[in-house]
């Protein structure tokens, strides 16, 4: 999953302590239900007990109710779908939305249809239905995320029925739910508090002794709202004269929140109102927090107290951990944070971003960070978190974090730099990757002679590290292969030595990315026996550093090699060597494993066994199809269009490669061009053609010779090929040796008239 | 081509008396007060998002809208 569950944001809330019952409503709600209506709207401004009414309603409905509260971070399309699936997930099991979450993880982004279809299919088979609460939809304005939920209410299978609880109307289609009666609606009119309530209210659950006079003058100034009524009774509670409060209030044409909530601080002990002002930074609230932010440590049962004396605290867990302030309660107490304490502000950030960062939340610290501001801190907070996310092929929550820093900032300061470099290598985008270098570099080496960042540092290394391996994928990237290995090559034993200072992790995570870049380096030299000595190496570090996505990577591409070699055996051994490691279940549903089936696909064949081929050919489609991951989808396309091509199955094998072609014209990737053209050339011929020569051309000399019976220049069969001019040159020089030739224009036609084009 | 949007001013009407709440609630705003003790916000928006921003922020603190006007418009 791309982010870390907050369970809190999944939690339903519990009814708060002396509720006053509200039946009616409560019976209306069931009534939606039980006539089978699709969606249940609570539209209504803060305050009118919205929440409340659904605990009330939820209490004989907990074990069939999931419950997701939104907050304007879930404007992220990936974040909001990821925490619907694990709202819903709450309450089914296993494999329920499991194939709907691999579609979100593409890094190439997601299929929308596809993904709402795939949960759909899920909920339909469910064996109860679900009441499914989006509370607080009105921090949404993405318009991809209201088309989701437009299409979701289109298809809703009857074993869910969505509440929408809003402030504002959600531009959804409201109108034609209700001309068609599938909507139950409740509006602030609905909600309000009618005297008899009022009275109940006052005088039952916050034991005043209101008469029924007052009460209709609170009640009219108020208009029946509740948070304006608690307000009220909370500024009464601790004055003895409460009718001369009610007449002052009712009197005054104040902001009613605004009035209210400076009698209520007004009555707290000095030591609490700080409390109160200084804690309302804070999304969320537990008790260390706390205390890490105020800066005492005495209170351990404050949220407690403050949630039993009716102080807007909303608890957000059964075991009444963490809490969080009503929004409009927290709204005010920032108002009048700003107004007294605006120079601590930052301060108070600083706390909470530190504190969240020693227990290990680093999406919490890093929004604190920002309001500090802290970029540096910000940086930190990335640059040790970062890593993590994207071994697990976790790219969007990695590259969402680093670009909500300044870009320059990102250029600025190499650790970023580098990561974010990682990012781009990731998705293809190599040009870029040169530009970024050229900056960090820069930096780098001013940090390093100003003395900012000494050499004995370990940040030193590190970076120093990734700086030159990135150097060596640019660098083979414009062909210049010999320079990608030296770097490498000076890199390796440096790596090792830091074993005693950054650990064992560190050198596992230096070596894999060493190897496997070493690898296709020497691919891209075409010396395979090299290439292939690299890559084997990389699965051991891989493995113990959990870098999946290198793994996989690497394997598929060492296996390739070891079929140009004519080492089928071993390439077999290699694959399923891996395979095993995919069919662990933590590991089950990878995204990049399918890489490996497909690989082995490939592998058997050349050896011949087509059935097995076929079959783990399907399953690794299935997986990139599945998963969204449109790249590997191609990469399957390509190993099916060769499997079919040499089993006889033209038509099947040309469908195949315009699945891939397709594919690659949405996605741009030039490893994925290049593979299309050598498999489209492969298929033009009629059938697969024999080699009539006493030393066989091998398959990279095939593809030189292809091009330049195209006419291709040596520089322009070098670019399109990834590998150096000179290469190029021992390639053809072979391959007119074998043929027998001279020049250009004798291969041309002893290619022709041997039909090996 | 315009190279910096200039600033409208608007007129924004809200149901009761905002006192000191308008500093802290709405950065910028200059209050005045009907004699029915209403509140009349006049301030600087840059752009019909920032606007929106304004409205969503009083929807979110259970204020009541009265009216909202441009004054200074495109012939101004």
């Amino acid at each position: 999953m791309p982010f870390s569950i907050l369970s809190t944001k999944l939690f339903i809330p519990s009814i708060p302590p002396n509720v006053i019952n509200r039946p009616h409503l409560v019976e209306r709600l069931s009534t939606g239900l039980t006539a089978g209506r699709i969606l249940t709207l609570i539209s209504a401004p803060p305050g009118y007990g919205k929440t409340t009414l659904l605990s009330e309603w939820l209490v004989s409905h907990r074990e069939h109710t999931a419950w997701l509260g939104l907050d304007e971070q879930d404007n992220n399309v990936i974040r909001f779908w990821t925490y619907f699936v694990a709202a819903l997930q709450t309450l089914t099991k296993n494999p329920f939305g499991q194939e709907a979450l691999q579609i979100l993880e593409s890094p190439q982004g997601f299929d929308l249809v596809q993904f709402l279809t795939s949960l759909i299919n899920d909920a339909a088979a469910l064996d109860q239905a679900i009441i499914f609460v989006l509370e607080d939809y009105h921090v949404i304005s993405n318009k991809e995320i209201h088309e989701g939920i437009t299409f979701l209410l289109d298809h809703l299978p009857n074993t869910l029925h969505l509440v929408i609880v809003t402030r504002a109307d959600p531009p959804l289609p409201i109108n034609r739910l209700r001309g068609r009666g599938q909507i139950t609606e409740f509006r602030a009119s609905d909600l309000r508090f009618s005297t008899k309530e009022a009275m109940a209210f006052l005088n039952d659950s916050m034991n005043l002794s209101l008469t029924e006079m007052d009460v209709q003058v609170l009640e009219k100034r108020t208009e029946g709202w509740i948070v304006g009524l608690q307000l009220a009774a909370l500024s009464m509670q601790g004055d003895t004269d409460a009718h001369k409060f009610i007449q002052a209030f009712t009197g005054s044409h104040h902001y009613i929140l605004g009035y209210l909530a400076d009698e209520v601080l007004q009555n707290q002990p000095e030591d609490l109102r700080s409390f109160l002002l200084k804690t309302s930074i804070l999304k969320s609230m537990c008790v260390p927090l706390c205390n890490a932010v105020v800066g005492n440590s005495e209170n351990m049962d404050v949220l407690e107290k403050l949630y039993r004396s009716n102080l807007f605290v909303v608890p957000m867990d059964r075991e009444h951990y963490w809490f969080r302030y009503h929004h409009l309660f927290a709204e005010l107490l920032l108002s009048r944070l700003h107004r007294t304490y605006v120079d601590e502000i930052p301060i108070l950030h600083r706390r909470a971003a530190l504190w969240y960062q020693d227990n290990n939340y680093p999406e919490s610290a890093l929004n604190h960070a920002f309001a500090i501001p802290d970029f540096s801190f910000a940086t930190n907070i990335i640059v040790n978190n970062w890593r993590k996310i994207y071994h697990k092929g976790q790219l969007h929550t990695a590259v969402q974090w680093l670009e909500s820093l300044p870009s320059d900032f990102i250029r600025q300061t190499p650790p970023l730099g580098v990561a974010y470099c990682w990012t781009l290598f990731v998705r293809g985008n190599y040009d870029r990757i040169a530009t970024y270098l050229d900056d960090i570099t820069f930096v780098f080496e001013e940090m390093v002679t100003s003395g900012m960042l000494p050499k004995e540092h370990p940040e030193y290394n590190i970076i120093l590290h990734q700086v030159i391996l990135l150097r060596a994928v640019v660098l083979r990237h414009r062909g210049d292969v010999t320079s990608a290995v030296r770097n490498i090559e000076q890199l390796l034993p440096t790596i090792s030595d830091l074993q005693q200072t950054l650990g064992q992790a560190y050198v596992d995570m230096g070596l894999t990315a060493c190897y496997s870049q070493m690898g296709y380096t020497y691919v891209a030299a075409n010396d395979l026996s090299k290439a292939s000595d690299y890559l084997s190496r990389v699965s051991l570090h891989a493995r113990r550093c959990e870098n999946f996505f290198a793994l996989a990577h690497t394997t598929m591409e060492w296996a390739r090699i070891s079929i140009l070699q004519g080492q089928i055996e071993q390439a077999e051994t290699i694959c399923r060597h891996e395979l095993k490691l995919t069919e662990k279940p933590a590991y089950a549903d990878f995204p990049a494993f399918c890489l490996i089936r497909l690989a082995l696909a490939d592998v058997l064949r050349v050896k011949g066994s087509w059935d097995e081929a076929e079959s783990l050919l399907q399953q690794g489609l299935e997986t990139a199809r599945k998963t969204g991951h449109r790249y590997y989808l191609a990469q399957g396309y390509l190993i099916a269009a060769n499997l079919h091509h040499v089993q006889g199955d033209l038509i099947q094998a040309q469908d195949d490669l315009q699945q891939a072609v397709r594919i690659a014209e949405s996605i741009q990737n030039r490893f994925l061009n290049d593979a299309i053209s050598l498999t489209k050339e492969r298929l033009e011929k009629k059938s697969p053609k024999v080699q009539n020569l006493i030393e066989p051309l091998s398959e990279r000399e095939l593809e030189v010779l292809k091009l330049i019976c195209l006419g291709k220049s040596n520089q322009e069969i070098a670019d399109e090929l990834f590998i150096a001019l000179d290469t190029v040159k021992r390639h053809t020089n072979n391959l007119y040796g074998k043929l027998g030739v001279r020049r250009r224009a004798q291969a041309m036609n002893e290619a022709q008239r041997l039909g090996l084009v | 081509m315009k190279t910096q949007e200039k600033a409208t001013l608007y007129k924004i009407k809200l149901k009761g008396y905002l006192g000191d709440d308008v500093e802290s609630l709405f950065n910028n705003f200059k209050a005045e007060y009907t004699p029915d003790g209403d509140t009349v916000l006049t301030g600087p928006v840059i752009d019909q998002a920032e606007l929106h921003g304004i409205l969503m922020r009083i929807r979110d603190l259970g204020l009541v809208l009265v009216l909202v006007q441009q004054i200074n418009g495109e012939d101004d």
